[in-house]
């Protein structure tokens, strides 16, 4: 691993452990945005600066960054109403 | 019968955490047991040479050094006291039981663990074993102390393993001794030992890794608090004392570092410590100032490679003391809490008395030879270097002085038992009394045992007349502030003015949290809003989780499974043992 | 070169039909036809038929390199893992269009406008998944299924579905940026992600072990492998009927599909005995827990979903087998996939309906459900027969196989786990059908049934629902459950499917 790799890999790791202790979904959704920056930079200096790392790294950008939005929308769902407790309950059974 | 007495001292409190549900009311006592064979190895050593257990994880090696053995003999003393006085906690509380005895096998097993996979496993073992412990109480505040413990010990971890990965794949072997010695020719040498330094300084409460100290050290039961201030920050320091290429090479640059921090650290917990009026948090810092010395000592075997086995003597008699007295204050506040009156108060305070004099370094006290061997280490410095650091050393002893009075004005009032019947307390204080009773009494003696654990001690031990006068005048000073304090009470204006502490616990990750927005660093900006957070995250937590029945165990380990933050420790758990397992098939 | 191309076209088909499928859904604003859904299904039917003859014919793998551009290299190898796992995906998938097409026969307006097009993508990015010949696109399928399947199980938008929902996309969230942490240690290190190139680059180092170590750990979440299965219950449970079969069944497979690939196809050369032992240790972990907590679970689908659990367990235990050099793991582990996704997808839709016609979702619904649903019963008669592993079931043969592997490589104390947890399964399956045949004391239970009690006295009227007529969900899991039997009767078609391009045992110790 280069120094560039190593500082994204703690990043990453920031980002997974706050993605597993935060509160909240928003909590966790702030984790799981730092670990993706911090994926997405690991794996675009990871290679020999080629046009291949750039291709591999846009790829994976936009898809995550697709996916994290799907993840905010659902977080703004659930965020948005007052939390139901019967609803809950109903899950638990 | 040789690996056996090798064996059984991780194996034995293993096995007892397992079978605690099921032994009978008998159970209580394998608190106090469980150490009995780390005690026994550590006094009268094995009978015969370390075995290789070439079966058990990547050929494990099990070894005792000359560092390790007065340390063997003191945490599983400290333990043994601790179980004693926790096991009424294990009757209603199964789950701090076992947990109690699986942070005890790591602990030993760190001390007797010789190769670098084997030490790692087991330190990793009695950090997270530790956390349960930490959270134990499951209050607001021993949330956020968990929180804080799990994101330093995880980043910690991951300093770790990188670090001994990269230095036992330049030494190619996994034996610790040899990974230090290669460590001084590895090449990228300056980034593998800080790595070391930063993820064995995390358990050590080195600044500014030392935050997570003062708050998750009080949060639990105060015997578990006894062991991980006294014995389980030892381990970080049994890290470096191992794994550093002490007396190897000169690092003069690292050396520096840590004699500068360490001295930091020292003034930081008497000035942090002495502000707080929890009597647990104030000795948390009290801890992180001692250890600031114990690494200063660290520090100068790194600056000094000649003098490097007095260095790692001076740290190890330091630790030593330090884990009894240590352990002897926290059990001693546990007594005060249970309830003491009259002539038990009286005697408590004198207990305690003795262990201040002792953390303070007063003549003839352990503490006294902890420190005179310290400072002599210190004379050895070049160029007149020496003298300022004795003298800081001195001023530090003083500032403990101040600490400890404070400590003991803290817990000055007789108190009756507590009112609530659930309280981490046991009901009856005559349960927790014997046992500080007994550590009172290795404070006592302790110390002048250990000429005889050491076999050339005498010659590493200058103790002299002068040296009498030399440990007396800090705590004489010390005490001058603390009678203008008792004179004129200014605490009790500033109480007045803002209920809370000036410096509150955590001190730092509260200057780091305030921060953090307009710094934006992610990790503190999470932590900074996690208390607000705190009511929602129950409803996602709840939601497709078993229904727990009560007394259900199985339901309660699901419902445990399928919460965030056991799935997450399990996770990085197993990640970090599927590396560990595919290094292990092929070094 | 004609044959070639065909094959070429064929491979296409394959991935592109189910996508033509959403892209028509789309069109045809989410309400697809049955007409519709038929044609597609048909299409891609024979398009896989062909694929299947074909290798199977030629006994080799098939590769075709689609692009080749830098960074965007996309080359599918359909070897005899891709080609069972597609088969599998593709009769699973088309028993549930069916199921599903026949809800919206009784229901029209209850369907969500997307689920059509999300669920016909989901189906072409398991299929993209299973023939990608290298990481970087396995990588980015596994996301698309978990965002497919998120969205899936989110569609009612009920809070706790959303929940349930948002667990299942955080997590695999959480496993996709750890597998492409790991990519991007392997890339660093070799240079290349293709799994036929990895073997001599990705070798004992440090750096070696730990991307391994990271890829593996995320795909042990994805897959979930417990005791890191925080999300799966939650979300097998809540999804729609329609949803969860394609779930438990087909989608958990991929992420077993990567690992497998990645461990033994690629054949890093640094899969070690510890690793492998250690991962097997945790499918034993998982079959236990699965099963224990399955016993006690009180709700129907949450049964089920810790049986999904516990059976990913079994499909662990191929790792240290194969790891000792039996090719009869690799067998036994694939075959039991396949076995394991038709017997629980048919376990699911019989689930479904019986639990429908209750009007309640936990166990009780099934009391007496025998009398009402005849054909789901049978159904899930048949597929607990291959869950459990009797004989003649192709859970069956796929445990034969794992427990032969144990035995030739003298990894003996893998019989016990794959023993007590069959056991285990019988268990908490005869919970059901026990229930399923007895008389309907559901009758008395229920609120709106006759307050008259007594054996002889309860009214023919009460206990008796409104006639449904033919059961055609029931039938067709019934038919997704024979398929299991066609299987144990006769495994040699598929054993020989599987065996082309198995990886070389190099028996090793």
């Amino acid at each position: 691993m280069n120094a560039p790799m190593i500082v994204a890999a703690v990043v990453v790791v920031v980002g997974l452990s706050a993605s597993f202790a935060g509160v909240a979904i928003r909590g966790r959704l702030r984790g799981l945005v730092t670990m993706g920056v911090g994926t997405v930079v690991m794996l675009g200096v990871a290679g020999p600066t080629r046009p291949a790392t750039l291709g591999m790294t846009l790829m994976a950008g936009i898809t995550l960054a697709g996916m994290l939005v799907f993840a905010r929308i659902l977080a703004r769902l659930i965020d948005g109403d007052e939390p139901d407790r019967r609803g809950i309950d109903e899950a638990r059974r | 019968m040789n690996a056996l007495a090798w064996l059984a001292p991780v194996a034995l409190p293993i096995a007892g955490a397992l079978l605690w549900p099921v032994v009978g009311p008998a159970r209580r006592w394998l608190l106090v047991l469980a150490p009995l064979p780390a005690l026994l190895l550590g006094v009268f050593g094995a009978p015969g040479p370390p075995p290789q257990l070439n079966w058990l994880l990547l050929e494990a090696i099990a070894d005792l050094d000359i560092g390790s053995r007065p340390l063997l003999v003191m945490t599983a003393f400290v333990w043994m006291v601790a179980g004693a006085s926790a096991r009424r906690i294990g009757d209603d509380r199964p789950a701090f039981a076992s947990l109690m005895l699986l942070t005890c096998a790591g602990n030993v097993g760190v001390l007797l663990a010789a190769d670098v996979v084997t030490f790692y496993v087991m330190f990793a073992w009695m950090t997270f074993a530790a956390y349960g412990l930490v959270v134990h109480h499951r209050t607001e505040s021993a949330r956020r102390a968990g929180r804080v413990y799990v994101v330093l010990a995880v980043l910690g971890e991951v300093a770790l393993l990188a670090g001994l990965l990269l230095a036992a794949t330049h030494a190619g072997t996994t034996a610790m001794p040899e990974v230090a010695g290669s460590l001084a020719t590895a090449p990228g040498r300056s980034m593998i030992i800080g790595l070391l330094i930063g993820g064995f300084g995390v358990k050590v409460g080195l600044v500014p890794l030392h935050v997570w100290l003062p708050l998750a050290h009080p949060a639990a039961p105060v015997a578990a608090s006894a062991v991980l201030s006294g014995t389980m920050i030892k381990a970080g320091l049994v890290g470096w004392l191992r794994i550093l290429p002490l007396g190897e090479v000169a690092l003069p640059g690292f050396g520096a570092t840590l004699i500068g921090l360490g001295l930091v650290g020292a003034v930081l917990g008497v000035v942090a410590g002495t502000l707080q009026s929890d009597p647990k948090v104030l000795l948390a810092y009290s801890s992180v100032s001692q250890m600031g010395l114990i690494t200063t000592a660290v520090g100068l075997g790194l600056v000094l490679p000649d003098d490097a086995t007095a260095a790692v003597f001076a740290a190890v008699a330091y630790a030593v003391h330090h884990g009894i007295a240590k352990a002897s204050l926290f059990l001693g506040v546990g007594v005060h809490k249970a309830g003491t009156r009259g002539w038990s108060h009286r005697t408590l305070l004198a207990g305690m008395g003795l262990a201040a004099l002792a953390l303070a370094g007063a003549p003839l006290t352990t503490g006294w030879i902890a420190k005179q061997t310290l400072k002599s280490v210190a004379d050895a410095l070049p160029e007149g270097g020496g003298q300022p650091l004795t003298l800081a050393l001195s001023l530090a002893a003083a500032g403990t002085t101040v600490l400890m009075v404070r400590l003991l004005w803290l817990v000055r009032e007789p108190s009756g038992p507590r009112s609530s019947p659930r309280s981490d307390a046991p009901a009856d204080a005559r349960g927790v009394i014997a046992p500080w009773a007994s550590i009172v009494v290795a404070v006592a003696v302790g110390g002048w045992l250990l000429p005889l654990a050491v076999p050339d001690a005498p010659s590493l031990l200058p103790l002299t007349t002068s040296g009498l006068w030399d440990g007396l005048w800090p705590v004489l000073l010390g005490l001058v502030p603390c009678a203008g304090w008792l004179r004129y009470r200014p605490d009790r204006r500033l109480a007045r003015a803002s209920p809370r502490p000036a410096i509150p616990a955590g001190d730092l990750l509260l200057l780091i949290e305030r921060l953090a927005p307009a710094v934006s660093i992610p990790a503190w900006w999470l932590l900074h809003r996690f208390d607000a957070m705190e009511r929602r995250a129950r409803t996602f937590q709840d939601v497709g989780r078993v229904t727990v029945r009560p007394g259900a165990l199985i339901d309660h380990l699901e419902d445990r499974l399928t919460g965030w933050r056991t799935a997450g420790a399990l996770y990085v758990l197993i990640g970090i043992a599927v590396t560990v397992a595919l290094a292990l098939g092929t070094a | 070169m004609s044959e070639l191309s065909l094959a070429a076209g064929v491979l296409v088909l394959v991935v592109a039909g189910p996508l033509l499928g959403a892209v028509l859904a789309v069109a045809d604003h989410g309400h697809a036809s049955s007409r519709l859904v038929g044609l597609v299904t048909g299409l891609i039917a024979s398009a896989v038929t062909v694929l299947s003859v074909t290798v199977a014919g030629s006994g080799t793998p098939l590769t075709l390199v689609l692009l080749a551009g830098p960074g965007l290299e996309l080359t599918l190898v359909a070897d005899g893992l891709a080609v069972a796992m597609v088969v599998m995906t593709t009769i699973v998938a088309i028993a549930v269009a069916g199921f599903a097409t026949s809800e919206d026969r009784e229901s029209p307006q209850a369907r969500h406008p997307r689920f059509w097009p999300v669920w016909f993508a989901l189906w072409s990015a398991l299929h993209l998944l299973f023939l990608a010949g290298d990481l970087l696109t396995a990588y980015l399928m596994l996301e698309a299924i978990g965002v497919a399947g998120a969205a899936l199980v989110s569609l009612d938008g009920r809070r706790h579905t959303l929940l349930a929902a948002t667990r299942y996309l955080y997590a695999e969230l959480v496993a996709s940026m750890t597998v492409l942490a790991g990519i991007a240690l392997i890339w660093h290190q070799t240079g290349s992600l293709r799994f036929a190139e990895l073997g001599p680059e990705l070798s004992a180092h440090p750096e070696g072990w730990l991307a391994l170590g990271v890829v593996t750990a995320g795909l042990l979440l994805k897959l979930p492998l417990a005791p890191v299965h925080l999300w799966l219950p939650a979300a097998h449970a809540w999804a729609p009927s329609a949803v969860s079969p394609i779930l438990s069944a087909v989608v958990v497979k991929s992420a077993f599909a990567v690992l497998i690939r990645l461990w033994f196809l690629a054949s890093p050369g640094l899969v070690t005995r510890h690793g492998a032992q250690l991962l097997g240790s945790l499918g034993v972990v998982a079959i236990v827990w699965g099963s224990v907590v399955a016993l006690r679970s009180a709700h129907l689908k949450q049964l089920i979903a810790y049986s999904t659990v516990s059976q990913l367990g079994f499909l662990m235990l191929l790792v240290p087998l194969m790891q000792a050099g039996s090719a009869d793991a690799w067998r036994g582990g694939v075959l039991y996939a396949v076995a394991h996704a038709l017997a629980k997808a048919a376990l699911l839709m019989a689930a479904a309906v019986i639990a429908e016609d209750a009007e309640r979702p936990d166990v009780e619904a099934v009391i007496g459900a025998v009398t009402r649903r005849p054909l789901a019963v049978f159904a899930i008669g048949v597929a607990a027969l291959s869950l459990v592993g009797l004989p003649p079931s192709g859970g069956f043969v796929g445990k034969w196989y794992l427990l032969v592997a144990s035995l030739r490589t003298g990894q003996w104390w893998w019989l016990p786990p794959i023993l007590v947890g069959s056991l285990l399964t019988a268990g908490y399956l005869l919970k059901l059908l026990k229930r399923a045949f007895a008389t309907d004391d559901l009758a008395t239970s229920r609120p709106t049934a006759s307050p008259v009690a007594g054996v002889g006295a309860a009214p023919e009227a009460a206990a008796e629902p409104a006639d449904v007529g033919f059961d055609a969900r029931g039938a067709l899991a019934l038919a997704l459950a024979l398929v299991t039997v066609v299987i144990g009767v006769r495994p040699a078609a598929l054993l020989e499917l599987i065996d082309i391009g198995a990886p070389l045992v190099t028996g090793g110790g």
